[in-house]
């Protein structure tokens, strides 16, 4: 930090230090690093993966103030705690991989009391994926201290890998296979979770009114409603709807009217919205 | 165990979606269409491709009919919703009280016959 030369009174030889001084300014400079050298740190990288319980970053203490922990592992990694910081204390987690995601659990029982997070959405992991960050700050006014997220940019969306039993269907079975899979993708706001979701060449095996999709292990806040474009059964792509139920984990498709028809490799389903989830 | 093809087409014109999905099931009856807007098609069906019929399902998609407005709603046409039926077939049945109680009787119009005609007009436009 490059200080300005400005004037200053001594304490003790009643005049006025000439700029530039060494008594000016080297003393002033010596007192705003060893204050600066508290705020705004960066800590070094961390590169673990894996589950993180009661995880204690390298370099971060009570005592080094507000800080920066940049994170680059080369795997995933799921954290449910970390070291506990003082009353206010605030640590900006940055995820600095170009392809890997942190979770952070709410309230998870792998971590010790005063080192949990508490997450804006609680029903699903918090995720910060390639350049995004979440601001945590350790907040002591309940009694047992916790991490607070304040505030969480996900950064890139991120696509699940392909789980076959995050399709089903009100009646019989929906076959969605990982090649009919165009687009399965989420990113979470604070509470709002966008997503895409395309498959086509999907098989219907019944007659079911809703063909279903896990909510990316999230669960709904309320009802919510919106539009889809679909072919049943290989017919022409049309309007359709999807809702989620209060406290619902899937996303249902419908069509406006009627069944889903029995399909071999002709249903497609396309939607895109966003919901508030817990 | 499904198996995935991707072909690429120079033809210039969007494909009708009804007709390309039946052209290509009467080649194979598992035959599923993946595509938007663009030269790349993805056919998913239940056994291996063969060359053959890598072959055949190149020559579909390179030949099926141009999406036009009448194909589209001829498809339309075909995939009616009940309500939109009930509409044209409670007039054909009216029509058909009148047709038989003209001096020369005409005969009944079948429900088959009036899609139909409704279909072909739909293709006429």
């Amino acid at each position: 930090m490059e200080l300005p030369t400005v004037p200053v009174d001594t304490d003790d030889s009643g005049g006025p230090v000439p700029d530039g001084t060494v008594h000016n300014n080297a003393w002033l400079q010596d007192v705003i690093s060893k204050i600066m050298a508290g705020v705004n740190k960066r800590l070094p990288a961390s590169t673990v993966t894996g589950t993180q319980n009661n995880y204690a970053p390298t370099g971060f203490s009570t005592t080094a103030g507000d800080c920066t922990l940049p994170w680059n592992g080369a795997a995933d990694a799921t954290f449910t705690g970390f070291t506990p910081g003082i009353n206010g204390q605030c640590v900006l987690w940055k995820n600095e991989t170009s392809s890997k995601v942190a979770y952070f659990n709410d309230n998870d029982s792998g971590s010790l009391s005063g080192w949990k997070f508490s997450n804006i959405a609680k029903s699903g992991k918090t995720p910060i994926a390639p350049g995004g960050a979440g601001l945590f700050q350790y907040d002591t006014t309940s009694g047992t201290g916790v991490w607070r997220l304040c505030f969480h940019e996900q950064g890139a969306w991120i696509t699940p890998t392909y789980a076959g039993t995050d399709w089903t269907a009100s009646a019989g079975t929906w076959t969605v296979d990982s090649g009919d899979v165009i687009a399965n993708r989420y990113k979470l706001s604070g509470r709002t979770l966008h997503f895409e979701i395309a498959v086509a060449t999907t098989s219907v095996s019944s007659t079911p009114s809703d063909l279903k999709k896990l909510l990316f292990g999230f669960t709904s806040a309320g009802v919510a409603n919106g539009n889809v474009f679909l072919a049943d059964a290989g017919g022409t792509q049309v309007a359709g709807t999807m809702s989620t139920l209060t406290s619902g984990t899937t996303l249902q498709f419908e069509k406006l009217s009627g069944s889903w028809s029995t399909a071999t490799n002709t249903t497609a389903v396309s939607a895109q919205g966003f919901l508030d989830v817990t | 165990m499904s198996a995935y093809q991707t072909f690429t087409s120079s033809r210039g014109t969007e494909p009708d979606a009804a007709a390309l999905l039946a052209n290509l099931r009467a080649l194979d009856a598992t035959v599923g269409v993946q595509h938007v807007p663009g030269p790349s098609y993805v056919l998913k069906k239940a056994t291996a491709w063969t060359a053959p019929q890598m072959a055949a399902a190149q020559t579909v998609i390179d030949t099926a009919p141009a999406s036009t407005p009448q194909l589209s709603a001829q498809a339309a046409v075909d995939s009616l919703p009940i309500f939109e039926r009930a509409i044209i077939l409670a007039l054909i049945d009216q029509l058909n009280v009148i047709r038989a109680a003209l001096p020369v009787p005409l005969g009944a119009i079948t429900p088959a016959q009036a899609i139909s005609a409704i279909r072909a007009k739909a293709g006429a436009l």
